[in-house]
This record gives structure tokens, sequence and C-alpha cells, in this order.
């Protein structure tokens, strides 16, 4: 009896596994790029010791499903990528869950590790689907509130120290547009109405460890086509993102952030118009120093707007090729009469793609930003990367 | 020139005559047991909330054992072509078929049953070509002038793939989900013999056709 038992014990995970397949993808992103004098990696995504001409590969991910039954899969991403513009060495598993998907339901549930379900730019993780290189302002500019210190002037001019290490704020959104938590998709009326709901570990501008729980978060997302060449997507989201520093102990008022945004993708022949629309506001505690002395903690409630419009156009006589044209703002609230609390960012995108082959995907884009309505010229960047993909 | 005109008639019946023999080949295709798809290039990362039955059963019909075609191409003579009209339809953001054998020349139909725009384009060498966002219920044709496998995508739907396969021949069919197959009328003589499957290697191999029904069985298990 004990060896039949054992038996079974042995053949039950075999049998199981007969029916597990495995699907990947994978791409590699090799970079040309160009930054003026003073780049930097939190401005333009060109770290200031690497504005030279530079070549070599900047990205290189691996994407596998493992379908353990019909219903259930695990998603894992692999990505080695640029430490801050820098080297090739920092690797990340942004995609990490178990996803229970039933046969004949229009519903999905992931657990782990997903995609941050806000706005339309979180989707687009791979490099083929991104029409600029360059990540959009929301997702790359770093404002003046930090996730130890909170918000305190002048943070992206110069980092603040915590524990040995520079902070210089934080984005509207994290750049790597993923989160921890529970995710609920629903396709409401098929390739209609979706909604996405998702309780995350944290705020959607900062990414936090797996089992971090100090902060919580909600994210939603409802997707609607009113008509066929209209889409539409309404975002919501609500968190609190302060990261355990000496510093942050000593702070008791909370670090929150509420963002509303709509995004819409208007299409017509060889054209496609895509824009964005976010709101952002943040309820953190305010550094106050005198003579660059720390002289204590007001709480504060500030805003800011980001705008992005993005025009395609796929030529009908080259297959492949697109030309398109970006156009962003970043802005911001007042802090007090004829104060802002952060410079206004502007930035024109010029890019230009062609798919060589279907696997081999070229994309070039300069990029011009002014601050404060004044260009600065020395921020300006040029990248260019080659994918290639599976 | 009456003459002139009579052996032109006598040559136009022999070439007839020797394009539509009365051989026909037969067998089955032991495919491997795989469910490899050619369709999820770089897609797997996102939610899967929009299966609607619709796409369950198109799935259902564009699986890749049905994706497998055979085709025999003469040797010994050119065979003549006619150019055919086939038709793809995007219905929930899938190609239907998503695998179909043409001739050189053959005029292929796309119809758009979504309600949501598509836009299919190729980038495969020597058939590239982009008809733009098409609305719902639009049919644009486009020809195929050359040989050889070309890849459809959407620009929209990055999900959708499909195949056509561009033939020298008029000799070819698809396979039964049972992996038999059938080719009829076919004149005598030595052919080379193609099994087609987006997902794998092509085989290739050299058959001789006489004497009514010639048998071939074909395994794909092992390279």
């Amino acid at each position: 009896m004990k060896t039949k038992i054992l038996l079974l014990i042995s053949i039950l995970p075999m049998a199981c596994l007969a029916q597990v397949t495995l699907e990947w993808n994978a791409w590699l992103d090799t970079e040309l790029s160009q930054g003026q004098m003073s780049s930097h990696f939190y401005y333009n995504q060109i770290h200031r010791d690497k504005t030279d001409w530079r070549v070599g590969v900047s990205d290189i991910n691996l994407m596998t499903e493992l379908k353990l039954t019909p219903a259930w899969s695990i998603n894992i991403r692999g990505q080695l990528d640029r430490n801050q513009g820098l080297a090739l060495e920092q690797f990340r598993m942004p995609l990490a869950n178990i996803t229970y998907s039933p046969e004949k339901q229009n519903w999905s549930l992931a657990l782990g590790r997903f995609i941050t379900p806000f706005a339309s730019f979180a989707e687009k993780q791979h490099s083929k689907d991104r029409v600029f290189v360059n990540l959009p302002l929301s997702f790359s500019h770093y404002v003046n509130i930090s996730s130890q210190v909170g918000f305190a002037e002048q943070l992206g001019e110069r980092p603040y120290i915590i524990d040995e290490e520079a902070d210089w704020g934080t984005t509207m959104l994290y750049y790597g547009a993923y989160s921890n938590g529970l995710r609920w998709d629903w396709s409401i009326v098929p390739d209609k109405v979706d909604w996405s709901l998702a309780l995350t570990s944290s705020a959607v501008n900062i990414f936090t460890k797996p089992f971090d729980f100090d902060n919580w978060g909600v994210v939603t997302k409802l997707k609607f086509q009113p008509t066929y060449f209209w889409q539409q997507q309404v975002s919501f989201s609500r968190g609190t993102f302060v990261q355990s520093s000496s510093f942050s102990e000593r702070i008791e008022i909370p670090f929150a952030q509420t963002l509303l945004g709509t995004d819409f993708v208007l299409g017509y022949g060889f054209w496609e118009l895509t824009g964005e629309v976010i709101g952002a506001f943040y309820d953190v505690p305010q550094y106050i120093s005198t003579e660059d002395r720390f002289a204590g903690y007001e709480e504060a409630a500030l805003r800011s707007t980001y705008l992005g419009l993005n025009l395609k156009y796929e030529t009908p006589f080259l297959s492949g090729l697109y030309l398109a044209y970006g156009i962003e703002q970043l802005s911001f609230g007042e802090l007090d009469i004829n104060t802002k609390w952060d410079n206004k960012v502007v930035r024109h995108n010029f890019g230009a793609g062609y798919k060589i082959t279907d696997f081999l995907l070229l994309r070039s884009n300069y990029m011009l930003q002014s601050v404060e309505n004044h260009p600065v010229w020395e921020q300006n960047t040029w990248r260019t990367t080659l994918t290639i993909f599976y | 020139m009456r003459i002139n005109i009579f052996w032109i008639l006598v040559l136009l019946c022999q070439l007839t005559w020797a394009q539509t023999g009365s051989n026909l080949l037969r067998g089955n295709i032991n495919l491997p047991n795989t469910s490899t798809s050619f369709l999820s290039q770089g897609t797997n990362y996102k939610p899967k909330n929009t299966v609607s039955a619709e796409k369950r059963e198109i799935d259902a019909s564009n699986a890749p054992k049905n994706h497998v075609y055979i085709s025999l191409h003469p040797l010994d003579f050119t065979p003549s072509i006619q150019p055919m009209e086939v038709q793809i339809t995007q219905r929930a953001k899938t190609f239907y078929p998503n695998v179909v054998a043409i001739t050189k020349g053959s005029t292929v139909s796309f119809f758009n049953e979504d309600e949501h725009y598509h836009n299919i384009h190729s980038v495969s060498r020597k058939a590239r070509f982009n008809i733009g966002r098409r609305p719902p219920g639009n049919v644009y044709k486009q020809k195929i002038k050359t040989l050889g496998v070309i890849r459809l995508g959407c620009d929209i739907h990055d999900e959708m793939a499909a195949v056509i396969l561009s033939l020298d021949t008029p000799y070819f069919t698809r396979i039964k989900p049972d992996g038999s197959y059938q080719i009829n009328a076919l004149p005598d003589g030595r052919y080379e013999i193609r099994v087609f499957h987006p997902s794998f290697p092509r085989y290739s191999d050299e058959v001789q056709i006489s004497g009514g029904e010639v048998i071939k069985n074909i395994d794909l298990q092992t390279p």
C-alpha cells in the first residue's frame, strides 16, 4: 500500500507536467545614442557620463509563459538593462505572476508582479510597441518629490544623500510600469469594454520589493471603444509611497499620490493620433530648511499635469516605415504666489521607424526639450535602436 | 496559316492533356506532437482577458495542426497555373484562415468583419505592402505577385498573424485534421514534394507519379 501511494505521488506531478507547455519570446535592443552636455538620466535618460556617441546593447528580455493547465499559467519576464543609463548590468524581473484565466469566461486574475493597469503606455512593454525610443515625460522625468524626504525644492537639480545613496526624486509613474499585488481584468463586452482593477503594494510612482507591505495602492482602468476609429481609456490610482530610511522614519506625515488620467487613440487610413492627460495630486511632507539646515516638516498638497500628443504616419509606398511627431508637457501647480513647485518641461520628439523584417525593427528619434519655456539645447538627445525580437 | 493554327491547337491539347493526368497521390503526414504556434510573437505579457467564445471557436479552427499544406512541383514539365480568388477574414482580432496557400498571381481579399480597424501589412521580402487602416465591412483586394512565404500582421493588434504561401504549382492541398491528404489529376512524371508548416522547417523529397494511385506517407517527427 505504501509503495502504491509513493508511486502515485511520484507519477502525479509527471502526469500534470505532461500537459504543461512553455511559450517564450525574447528581444534585444542595440542602441546608438548621443546626448548634449547637460544630459542626465533623470532629465533625458542619457547618463551625464555617457553623452558622447555610444553604441551597445541596452536591453535584453526573455518572456516566458508556462501553461500549467488551460486556465492556470505562470508568466515571467527577465530583463537585463542599463543601470541608470550606465552599464548593462541591472537584472530585474518586471513580470512574475501566476494567472488564472478560466476557460469560457471573460475575466482573469493575476497574483504577483504585473503591468500596472494605468493609461496606455504601461501596456507597451515591448520595444516594438513603442513609437519613440524615449520614455514619455510622465514615466521618465523626475520631480521634486522623494519617497524618503517628501517634497523638497531643487531636488531634481541636486540629490539628497540619504543612507549614503543619492535620492533625485520620483517620476509621476514608475518607469518600469509594473506593480506587486492582485490584478483583475474583465472584458465586459469583448473587444469593446474592458475593465481592470489592481490592489497593489504602493502608489504607481514607485516600485516596492515583493514582500514590502509598508504602502498600499489601488489602480483601475476602464477601456472602451465609442466607435471603430476611436478608443478611450480612463484611469485612476491612489496610494502611498514612503520608502523606509533613516530620514523617513522621523516623518509622520503620509506620502500619498492620486492620479486621474484619460487617453485616446484615433485612427484614419495611414494616420494615428494618440493623446493623454494625467492629473497628479500629492499629499506629502514638505522639507523645510533654513540656511541649508533642516528646520522641520509641513504638510503640502501639490498637483502636476501631464499632457501628451503623438501623431504617427505609416507610409503606404514603403511598408514598414513610419514617421512620427510627439509633444509633451509636464507642468506644476503653485507652491505659493508666483512660485511653482517644479519647473515646467516641454518636449518635442521627432521619430521614424522601419520594420526591416518580421523580427528586426529600427527606430530613431531626436528629442528637443525646453524648461520654463526656454529651450535647453544641452539636454537634447538623439537615440537610435535596432530591436531584434522573436 | 490554317496549318499553323491546326498545329497550335494540337500543341495546346497536348499541354492540357499533359497537365491534367489521371494519377492521384495520397497518404498521411505524421506531425510532431506540439502546440507550437507562430502567432505569439512578443504578445505573451499582455493580459488575456478578451477571449470571446467566437475567438475560441476561430482559434480552434486555426490550430497548428490545420496549418499544413502539401504541394507537388513537377520536375519534367512546367505547369500552367491559374490565378485564384481567396478570402482572409478578420474576425475577433484573428485572421481566418491564418494559413492559406495560393498560386502566384492570385488575389487575396481581406475582409474586415470586426467592429474596429485593422491595418494589414507584410514586410516579407519582395512582397511588402501596407493596406492602411480598413474600417468594418471593408474588403480590400491584394494581388500576390511573388512566390514564397508572405507573413501578414496587423499594426493595431500585434497578436494577429497569418501566412500566405504563394506557389508555382496548381497541385497542392491542405492536409485534413487526421493528417491524411489526397491530390488528384496528376500527370505522369517526377515531382518535388514539399510539406509546409509555418513553424517547422520545410520538408522536401522527390516522388515518381505514374500508374494511377501512389501512396506517400511522411513522418515529420524526426528531422
